[in-house]
């Protein structure tokens, strides 16, 4: 199969890791757009390299974390505002979901850009031994700096979601 | 935390962005200029530099025979040709692909390519600045008077005239040197630093 197909392919399967993490970091919907070009540019030049060793998932957070860690940005730690198709969400049923999600964005977005990406990949069901070897840090401490940070999301969330 | 994690499953927020990026840009190429991609082009900026005023003391060497000022211009040839080789070691080592490895290692691949940059400037300065004021003080000085440079330098207040611009632009020169290179990255180095130290705190 072409490369470029099968690269495509495995992006489309995976693309809510780059849409989720760049989220997280940008500032605005021009860097966001930016970042997202980064990573895809990145991991298309990487993808030649990729054995296959690892899952794809797991390589491409790998790139994305490093395409977005290592760039210059801003630090912001409040969330921009949201784009026009995306408000249109917030209509109708899907408005709590909606809402509850903006707010555990936020609160994640007020956590050191380190720790934003260890949670993240805890929600994305990485075990602490996984987190460790992605970000470079020992077991041990992955699994304090990840407790450190579930007891500080729980206690800023709860009295905000619905 | 269960929860959680279900909200954060949930999340849609921008679901539609690879389709909108793949129809107004291309992903095999990408115009943004990362840092890394800017220290790449300084260096060649540089290096390009660094033949120009090489030739220039070649130049100097050349047409204005005397010696003492022919030593300083030879000490900067040796040294600029020292600093163009370490400055195109650190130009080809520098990969602009973000590498699949570990967040840890990368960031301190970023960081150990500007500090090395940083501290190749600052040597520049430190190195460069005794030997040029030297070379040009007495050049000018002995074409301005007319006289040899052995005459001219025979004279005390030249002596301490020389030593006082070397006092002066010497730490000036490193000065400029070091604040250049903070305006230039100094905020990335930082914010650089700052994430390596996140990570490796323990706890």
């Amino acid at each position: 199969m072409n490369t470029e197909v099968l690269f495509m392919e495995q992006v489309k399967v995976n693309q809510g890791i780059i849409r989720k993490l760049v989220g997280l970091y940008a500032n605005s919907e021009e860097e966001r757009k930016d970042l997202y070009q980064e990573i895809l540019f990145q991991a298309w030049k990487g993808f030649a390299f990729f054995r296959g060793d690892a899952k794809f998932s797991t390589w491409l957070y790998r790139i994305s974390l490093n395409t977005i860690l290592t760039s210059q940005r801003k630090v912001s730690r409040v969330e921009y505002r949201e784009s026009v198709e995306d408000a249109h969400l917030t209509d109708g049923a899907d408005a709590e979901k909606h809402e509850n999600a903006r707010i555990l964005r936020q609160a994640i977005r007020r956590l050191p850009e380190t720790e934003r990406a260890i949670i993240t990949l805890h929600f994305d069901g990485y075990t602490n031994p996984e987190i460790a070897e992605i970000m470079g840090i020992s077991a041990n401490n992955a699994t304090v700096k990840l407790h450190r940070i579930k007891t500080q999301l729980i206690t800023n969330l709860q009295p905000q979601l619905l | 935390m269960n929860d959680l994690k279900q909200i954060w499953e949930q999340d849609t927020n921008g679901e539609d962005m690879l389709a909108e990026i793949l129809k107004s840009r291309s992903f095999t190429h990408s115009s943004i200029q990362t840092p890394l991609s800017k220290l790449k082009k300084n260096l060649a900026i540089h290096l390009v530099y660094a033949i120009v005023i090489t030739l220039g003391y070649a130049y100097v060497i050349y047409y204005f025979p005397m010696w003492q000022v022919q030593a300083c211009m030879m000490l900067l040839i040796v040294f600029n040709i020292w600093m163009m080789i370490k400055s195109y070691g650190l130009y080809a080592n520098i990969n602009l692909n973000v590498s699949g490895a570990n967040v840890l290692s990368e960031l301190k691949k970023h960081y150990h390519a500007f500090k090395e940059w940083e501290k190749q400037s600052l040597q520049a300065a430190l190195f460069v600045y005794p030997f040029a004021t030297a070379g040009g003080f007495m050049l000018g000085g002995s074409m301005g008077s007319g006289k040899p440079v052995e005459v001219f330098m025979n004279y005390p207040k030249v002596l301490i005239a020389l030593a006082i611009c070397v006092v002066i632009l010497v730490p000036l020169g490193y000065w400029v040197a070091k604040w250049m290179t903070k305006v230039a990255f100094g905020k990335y180095v930082d914010q650089l630093k700052e994430r390596i130290d996140e990570l490796e705190k323990e706890g």
